[in-house]
């Protein structure tokens, strides 16, 4: 592994994710949101700048899945489609550096993404109630380790499928997800083999509700460290695992 | 060629100005439907548990847009039967974001006097305390309906209890607790309240309602001492005693004082007690 081939395709990927609409059409409906929210809120009776912190932290925690799993789906599908993956094999680099340079070129573009609307989340908020708010950024931080664990499942995905299959199933992860919660209250209604198998979906499944502390964050509520520190935890071996996965797979996987 | 496609033009440009009329009326069709559709449309609010599962995470986001449109929703006063679904709808929003205070508040106020069912407020509102057990806002909001719609003021004062012990409760609470109190009937506890009060004060108006309050408590714990003692007096003896000395100390301890240091008057012929003055107001 070769850190600065890893960085040239990242550079590359990134570049090339920056040509696609769908990305400003995402940051655009983000930006929106969060602006709008200002109007929004006016509608509440009560605490307005709960709207506001609901609104925005849903936008981008939304938007900045939606980039991870929609520009990802396409990173090495549309290589593969276009043929320019040949190419890139006919250079020094192995398939594991291919695996890892998308990888880091969609996470940058989507981390990119998170950032600037969480700025601008902060920027609104600040205008609102006249100071940022710093605990924003816990709720923040945790979505971006989100995006993190579905870049790589959309890179999976993107090294063995279409770009549509891809984005299919990165959709499909996104909200399988985030029904994980529910699949543990299924396990307590089946009994037998049915409870055994929810069982063993609720451990291997991802369950990107771990990543969600925005209602704790929106309310000050305590958000123990250690929880947050298992959860970043989490996210990070999770990825880790399906990033060793894909390369593996790809390494075998045959373009003749 | 140019005819005919100008023609074409203008029968798209007349299909355009057609259907976009149509949309308008059916529009304003639906408009004047409203009422009826506001209420079907809660027909199809699910409960809390399905909708958290299909909110993908997002559930405080949707109790947000769901208490938006309530509030909308609710002030539809042409409405009749806005009301139908009022706990369902209250309950679905709290359960998608249990620690949303404001939900709690506006809707006891919807049910308190727009519905006209305190009991319903306080229910919601016990749910709120049980989620909520730091906040100080229920509890006495809870105390406040309790008090003023329902007149219950033994229930008042448990929830102005509750508030008084919370951090960072206003500093009326207490003082709502020792009013409830004396309200519900419970004299020596509330004189108890309001001698702490008292002490605890930090200010010269809180120190100086207190000290009123507490007066006048202790005035009327002791007539009634006297009262009851003048009662067994008469029931031994026959008759009412010619002085209040004669109570003491069979009767009474010790004769008491009103709290300027002055003897209570009282009416042989009448065998009614009383303080001189009545009661008057002590500075402070």
């Amino acid at each position: 592994m070769n850190p600065a081939r890893i960085a040239a395709i990242a550079q590359l990927t990134f570049r090339q994710a920056l040509r696609e609409r769908v990305l400003y059409l995402l940051i655009g409906a983000g930006s929106l949101f969060i602006v709008a929210s200002l109007a929004i809120s006016l509608l509440t009776v009560g605490d307005e700048v709960k709207i506001i912190m609901d609104l925005g932290l849903a936008s981008v925690a939304l938007t900045g899945s939606l980039v991870a799993l929609l520009v990802g789906a396409g990173s090495v599908a549309l290589e593969v489609e276009r043929r320019t993956l040949l190419v890139l094999f006919s250079k020094p680099v192995t398939r594991g550096e291919v695996v890892l340079g998308k990888f880091s070129g969609v996470l940058a573009l989507a981390l990119t993404n998170v950032a600037s609307l969480a700025l601008l989340l902060e920027a609104v908020v600040w205008w609102r109630t006249g100071a940022a708010d710093p605990r924003l950024l816990i709720a923040i931080g945790l979505s971006a380790v989100e995006v993190v664990l579905l870049t790589a499942f959309a890179v999976l995905f993107s090294c063995f499928s279409s770009q549509m299959v891809s984005g299919i199933f990165g959709l499909g992860t996104y909200l399988i997800g985030h029904f994980a919660d529910g699949l543990e209250l299924l396990q307590a209604k089946v009994e037998g083999g049915a409870a055994l198998l929810v069982r063993i979906l609720t451990l291997v499944l991802p369950n990107l509700e771990r990543f969600n502390v925005r209602a704790e964050v929106v309310h000050r509520l305590p958000l123990p460290d250690a929880q947050l520190a298992l959860s970043v935890g989490y996210g990070l071996a999770y990825s880790g695992f399906i990033l060793l996965l894909t390369i593996l797979l790809f390494r075998r996987r045959s373009f003749a | 060629m140019s005819r005919r496609r100008s023609g074409r033009s203008v029968v798209l440009a007349a299909a355009t100005v057609l259907l976009a009329c149509l949309a308008f009326e059916l529009g304003d069709r639906l408009r004047r439907r409203r009422q009826e559709l506001a209420h079907s449309r809660l027909l199809y609010l699910p409960r809390a548990e399905a909708l958290r599962l299909i909110s993908f995470g997002f559930d405080s986001l949707l109790a947000d847009l769901i208490y938006l449109w309530s509030i909308q929703y609710y002030s539809e006063t042409d409405n009749p039967l806005r009301f139908e679904k009022i706990e369902h709808i209250f309950n679905v929003i709290t359960d998608l974001d249990p620690h949303y205070l404001d939900v709690y508040s506006i809707g006891a106020l919807i049910m308190t006097f727009d519905y006209h069912d305190p009991d319903l407020a306080l229910k919601l509102l016990d749910r709120g305390i049980a989620r909520n057990p730091q906040q100080w806002i229920l509890p006495l909001d809870a105390g406040l309906y309790a008090r003023m719609n329902r007149n219950d003021h033994a229930l008042a004062a448990r929830y102005f209890a509750r508030a008084m012990t919370i951090p960072n409760a206003p500093k009326i609470s207490p003082r709502l607790y020792a009013g409830s109190l004396e309200q519900a009937g419970d004299k020596r506890a509330a004189l108890e309240m309001w001698r702490s009060i008292f002490h605890d004060a930090d200010d010269d108006h809180v120190r100086a309602i207190s000290r009123r309050r507490a007066e006048q408590l202790e005035v009327e714990l002791e007539l009634e001492t006297l009262r009851a003692a003048l009662s067994r007096y008469r029931a031994d003896h026959g008759r009412l005693p010619g002085r209040l000395e004669a109570l003491a100390p069979d009767y009474v301890a010790a004769l008491p004082l009103d709290p300027q240091g002055q003897p209570y008057l009282y009416d042989p012929r009448s065998g009614e007690v009383s303080r001189a003055g009545g009661f008057q107001v002590a500075r402070g």
